[in-house]
C-alpha cells in the first residue's frame, strides 16, 4: 500500500520537476565547468603536487587537504541517529571516519529512498545535467552515461588504489562484476555485487507436520500431500476454509531472483528456468518463460490451485497481503530463499509455537535442486566526468570494505572506529559510500559462525556483522539453555544464519547460469507488454481460466507480439 | 478605466490560480516535444533525437492498443453516464424530502468518500469483493458459488464504474440542488392549483428547470471520455483484469514511468489530450446549437 501512495506522488513530482528542469539543463553546464577549472588551477598552485600525486595513486593516502565530493544518497524509509546527538546526513559516524581516513567530506545533492524513487532522481538529474561527483546507477542508465560521454572512466583508479581485499570480493564471483561494468577495456563503474541467494526452500510450519503426523517432503506427491492436509486438516484452528495452502506472489510467481513467494523450483525441477536468458542445446540464448519445459511445472500448480492448494486468491494478493497471511497462522508453506526468518519473525513474535522448517526441494534425478545465478551486480557507483578525484571513490570504498569486510574493525580502536561500528551496528543513519559483500557471504557467515560456535574459531576472526549475528545466536542458545523464551531477533539470526544457512551451506545444488542481463535496443519499448502478455497468460494459467494448451498460444503471441525480434537481438548481443 | 479599478481586487482573487494553472499546466505542454523524439536523458530535449511520428506509428502497432483504448473508453463513459443519471436521481429524490434534519444528514454522509483517496478506499473495496468478503458471504448464505469479482474479467469494469460513482455521487449532487433550490416556488404553487401531482410537477417544472446545468456538467465531463481513473484502476487491477481493466494512464505509467520511456508515454499523453479537446470543442457546438446555453 505505502508503496502504491509513494508511487503516485512520484508520478506527480516527476512530471512537474522534470519538464522544468528540461531547459535549464545546458546553460548550467557551462557553469560548472568553467567553475572546475578555476578549482583546478587553484589547487595546483596551492599544494606541492607530490602529496596529491600520492593521493592519487596510493590505496590509503590522505588528500593534503579536504576533498569534498557531492553525492546522490540512496536512504531507506526511516532514517535514524543516535539520541541526543545533532549528526545529520553529511555529519556522522561514517562521514567523519571518511574524513579521519582520507581528509574527503560529501555533499549531499539529493536523497532519496532506494529503489525506483532513487532511480527517478537519478534520471532527473541527468536531464538537467547536472549529476553528482557519485551516484548509483542501474545498468541501463551507466550504459547511456557511458554512450554520451558523462562519467568517468575509472581503470586507473582501480589499478592503483583498489585495496587487496577489494580485489578479492571481486574474484569471489570470478569477476563477473568488473566484467559487466567493463566496455571497450575501461572500467566506468565500481559494481555494487549481488550476494549469491542460495536455494530456494519450501518452508513448512513444523509444529503443524507433528500434530498431523506428516513426514519430511521429498517429491512433488509429499508437497501436494502435505499442502492438502493443512488445508483439510486445518491444524492451525484457523476454521474450516480459513487455511490457505500455499502462497504465490501474483505479480511473478517465478523467476525473480533473491524473492519470496515463488515457486521456481517446481519449474526448475522440469528443466525450466523462468524469466531468464538462458542457453539452449544448441548454444543459443532462449527466454525461459516460452520454453516447452514450462508446461509440466505450470500443470502442476494449475493443479494444486484446482484442489485448493494454491491459496485461492491469489490473483489479488500484494505481498504484503501474503504476509499477513503467514504472519497471522493462516497459511503455514511458502518458498522462499535461507532468509525467510527475516520475514517469518512476526509470526513467532505472534505465536511461539510456529516452527517454521526448510526443505530443499524437490529435487530432480540426480539428488539436487536446481537454481539460477542472479544479476553479478546489484547497481553501480559511477563517477561524474571531469571531477577532480575519481580515485577518491575506489580509496572511500576501500575503507569501507575494510571496517565491514576486512578486520579493521577490530584492530583500529579509535573512538572514531568505534563510532563507526555503532552507526554500523545499530544501522544509524546512510553510509555514503558503502561497499559490497562477497558473492557466497551467507555460506561463509555459516562456516564463520557455525565454527565459533563450536568454538573452533575466534569470534575476532570473522566480519563485524557476523560477530554481531554470532553474539545474537549465543545468546539464542542461551536462553534455551536457561528455559526462558530467546528474543525474536535472536530467533531470527539463529535460525537464519545456523539453522536455514547449514541447509543451503550442505546441500548441493545445480546452478544455471543466465547469459544476459541487460537490455537490447527494442527491449525498451517492446519489454513491458510482452511482460505483461506473460504475466496475464501465467496467471490465467494458474488460476485455472485457461487450460494448460493456452500456453502455446501464449508463446505464439509473446513471439509476434517482438518476442522473436528480441530473441535475435540478445544472441547477436552475446556473440 | 474605472470598471478596471473597481474590478481590480476581483481579478486578483484569480491571480493564484491563474499562476497554478501556468505553472502545472502551460509550462509542462513545452513537453511535448519529446512526444516527436526519441528523448534520451542524458541529452535533454535541445539534443535527443527527432523521430516525427514513430512513436506514435509505435503506439498503434503495439498488440494491445486496441484493448487498452477500448477499456479506457468502456470504463470513461461507464463512469460519465452514471456519473450524470445518479446524482440526478439523488438529487431530486432529496428534493423530495421535506425533513430538513434528515435531509442535510444524509447529504453529509454521501459527501464523505469524496474526500478519501483511492489507495485507501481501494482496501476497502478489495475487502468487500474479496473471496471471503461480504458480497460472497451473502451469496453463499443464498447458496449460490463465491466469485472472485476483482480477478474476473466479467465483473472488474462493473466494480469500477459502480465503486467510482458510489464515491462521488454525493458530492456530485450538490450542484444538481443548488440548481433546485434556483426553481422558483411559484411555479409549483400553480402547477399544484392546476391540479398536477408530484409526478408531473417533477417531469414539467423540475427536470426542465435544472436541464441546463445538466447539460453543462455532461459537456464539461465528455473530455474525461479518455480519463478512466488512475488512481482507482492502480490500486485495484491486477494481471488477471489486464484484459478489461488495463487503461491508457496505467499503460503510460508501466511503460513510462517503469520502463522509463519518456517519449511514446508523452505521445500517448498528447493523443489522450487532443482527443479530449475535440471532444470538449463538439460537446460545445452541440449544446449551442440545441439549446441556448453556451459554455464559451
Amino acid at each position: 500500500m505505502l508503496r502504491k501512495i509513494i508511487h503516485q506522488c512520484l508520478l506527480m513530482t516527476i512530471t512537474i520537476c522534470f519538464t522544468m528542469n528540461l531547459f535549464t539543463g545546458c546553460s548550467l553546464k557551462k557553469d560548472n565547468a568553467t567553475q572546475e577549472t578555476g578549482v583546478r588551477n587553484e589547487t595546483l598552485e596551492s599544494n606541492s603536487t607530490d602529496s596529491w600525486e600520492l593521493a592519487r595513486t596510493t590505496p590509503y593516502e590522505p588528500y593534503p587537504e579536504e576533498v569534498t565530493y557531492s553525492i546522490g544518497l540512496q536512504v531507506n524509509a526511516s532514517v535514524t541517529y543516535p539520541s541526543g546527538s545533532d549528526d545529520n546526513a553529511e555529519n556522522n559516524g561514517y562521514t567523519r571516519l571518511y574524513k579521519n581516513k582520507l581528509n574527503i567530506q560529501n555533499k549531499d545533492v539529493f536523497e532519496a529512498v532506494d529503489g525506483d524513487d532513487y532511480d527517478q532522481k537519478v534520471s532527473m538529474a541527468i536531464t538537467s545535467q547536472e549529476i553528482p561527483d557519485i551516484m548509483n546507477v542501474d545498468y541501463k542508465t551507466l550504459k547511456e552515461l557511458i554512450a554520451n560521454d558523462m562519467i568517468e572512466d575509472l581503470t586507473e583508479c582501480y589499478n592503483n588504489c583498489a585495496s587487496d581485499l577489494m580485489r578479492d570480493i571481486y574474484a569471489s564471483n570470478d569477476n563477473k562484476s568488473l566484467d559487466m561494468a567493463t566496455f571497450d577495456g575501461k572500467l566506468y563503474a565500481i559494481p555494487i555485487t549481488s550476494i549469491s541467494a542460495g536455494q530456494e526452500m519450501l518452508w513448512l510450519r513444523g509444529d503443524w507436520m507433528d500434530q498431523l503426523n506428516l513426514d519430511e517432503p521429498k517429491t512433488i506427491d509429499d508437497i501436494e500431500h502435505i499442502l492438502q492436509e493443512f488445508v483439510d486438516k486445518d491444524p492451525g484452528n484457523n476454521g474450516a476454509g480459513k487455511t490457505v495452502g500455499l502462497v504465490l506472489n501474483p505479480d511473478i510467481y517465478y523467476g525473480g531472483y533473491a524473492q519470496a513467494y515463488q515457486a521456481n523450483n517446481i519449474f526448475t525441477y522440469y528443466g525450466a528456468c523462468p524469466k531468464q536468458w538462458i542457453e539452449d542445446k544448441d548454444g543459443n540464448a532462449v527466454y525461459g518463460s516460452v520454453q516447452p519445459q514450462m508446461k509440466q511445472g505450470l500443470q502442476v500448480l494449475a493443479d494444486w490451485y484446482k484442489k485448493g492448494l494454491i491459496d485461492q486468491q491469489v490473483a489479488i494478493r500484494a505481498t504484503d497481503d501474503i504476509t499477513a497471511l503467514v504472519t497471522s497462522g493462516q497459511c503455514g508453506a511458502l518458498f522462499c530463499g535461507w532468509w525467510a526468518p527475516y520475514t517469518l519473525e512476526a509470526s513467532y513474535t505472534l505465536n511461539n509455537e510456529a516452527d517454521w522448517r526448510a526443505y530443499i526441494v524437490p529435487a530432480g534425478a540426480d539428488g539436487k535442486v536446481t537454481m539460477f545465478a542472479g544479476d553479478p551486480n546489484q547497481h553501480y557507483k559511477v563517477v561524474r566526468k571531469g571531477y577532480e578525484h575519481p580515485e577518491l571513490l575506489v580509496k572511500a570504498v576501500n575503507i569501507s570494505l575494510d571496517y565491514n569486510q576486512g578486520t579493521s574493525c577490530y584492530t583500529d580502536t579509535s573512538d572514531i572506529a568505534k563510532e563507526y561500528l555503532e552507526y554500523v551496528n545499530h544501522a544509524y543513519g546512510v553510509d555514503p559510500i558503502g561497499g559490497f559483500d562477497y558473492y557466497e557471504a551467507a555460506s561463509l557467515a555459516y562456516e564463520h559462525i557455525s565454527e565459533a560456535i563450536e568454538g573452533k574459531r575466534d569470534s575476532k576472526n570473522m566480519i563485524m556483522y557476523e560477530n554481531t549475528l554470532f553474539q545474537s545466536c549465543q545468546k539464542y542458545q542461551e536462553a534455551l539453555d536457561k528455559g526462558e523464551k530467546p528474543e525474536s531477533t535472536d530467533w531470527l539470526n539463529y535460525n537464519a544464519r545456523l539453522v536455514s544457512s547449514k541447509l543451503m551451506h550442505d546441500t548441493p545444488v545445480n546452478v544455471i547460469q543466465p547469459v544476459f542481463f541487460d537490455q537490447t535496443d527494442s527491449m525498451p519499448l517492446k519489454w513491458s507488454s510482452l511482460e505483461k502478455l506473460e504475466k496475464e497468460a501465467m496467471l490465467k494459467i494458474l488460476t485455472n481460466e485457461k487450460n494448460i494448451d493456452y500456453f502455446d498460444t501464449f508463446v505464439d503471441e509473446w513471439m509476434k507480439a517482438g518476442g522473436e525480434q528480441i530473441t535475435k537481438e540478445v544472441n547477436e548481443a552475446i556473440k | 478605466m474605472r470598471r478596471w479599478k473597481k474590478q481590480i481586487y476581483y481579478h486578483a482573487l484569480m491571480l493564484p490560480g491563474m499562476i497554478f494553472l501556468i505553472i502545472f499546466s502551460f509550462v509542462p505542454m513545452f513537453g511535448i516535444i519529446m512526444a516527436f523524439q526519441n528523448y534520451i536523458p542524458a541529452k535533454g530535449i535541445l539534443k535527443s533525437k527527432w523521430v516525427n511520428w514513430d512513436n506514435f506509428k509505435f503506439i498503434f502497432t503495439i498488440p494491445d492498443s486496441k484493448q487498452i483504448f477500448l477499456n479506457t473508453i468502456i470504463i470513461a463513459f461507464g463512469k460519465m453516464l452514471l456519473g450524470i443519471i445518479v446524482p440526478v436521481c439523488f438529487a431530486l429524490l432529496l428534493n423530495e424530502i421535506s425533513r430538513k434534519v434528515f435531509k442535510k444528514t444524509v447529504q453529509t454522509i454521501v459527501y464523505l468518500p469524496h474526500f478519501l483517496s483511492w489507495v485507501v478506499l481501494a482496501a476497502v473495496v478489495q475487502y468487500i469483493f474479496a473471496y471471503d468478503g461480504p458480497i460472497n458471504s451473502l451469496r453463499s448464505l443464498l447458496s449460490f458459488d463465491p466469485i472472485m469479482f476483482m480477478g474476473s474479467n466479467k465483473w472488474f469494469r462493473p466494480i469500477m464504474i459502480f465503486t467510482e460513482s458510489w464515491k462521488e455521487f454525493g458530492y456530485g449532487s450538490i450542484i444538481y440542488l443548488a440548481a433546485l433550490t434556483g426553481i422558483d416556488p411559484g411555479l409549483y404553487e400553480a402547477a399544484a392549483i392546476d391540479g398536477a401531482n408530484r409526478w408531473r410537477r417533477l417531469l414539467h417544472i423540475t427536470l426542465p428547470g435544472i436541464l441546463p446545468i445538466i447539460l453543462i456538467m455532461t459537456t464539461m465531463s465528455l473530455p474525461n471520455i479518455l480519463n478512466a481513473g488512475f488512481d482507482q484502476i492502480f490500486n485495484l487491477y491486477n494481471p488477471l483484469v489486464y484484459e478489461s481493466g488495463d487503461i491508457i494512464d496505467t499503460y503510460i505509467y508501466r511503460v513510462g514511468m517503469l520502463q522509463r520511456q519518456y517519449s511514446l508515454a508523452t505521445a500517448v499523453g498528447l493523443i489522450k489530450s487532443v482527443i479530449g479537446a475535440l471532444l470538449i470543442a463538439i460537446a460545445n457546438k452541440l449544446v449551442t446549437t440545441h439549446s441556448d446555453r453556451t459554455m464559451f
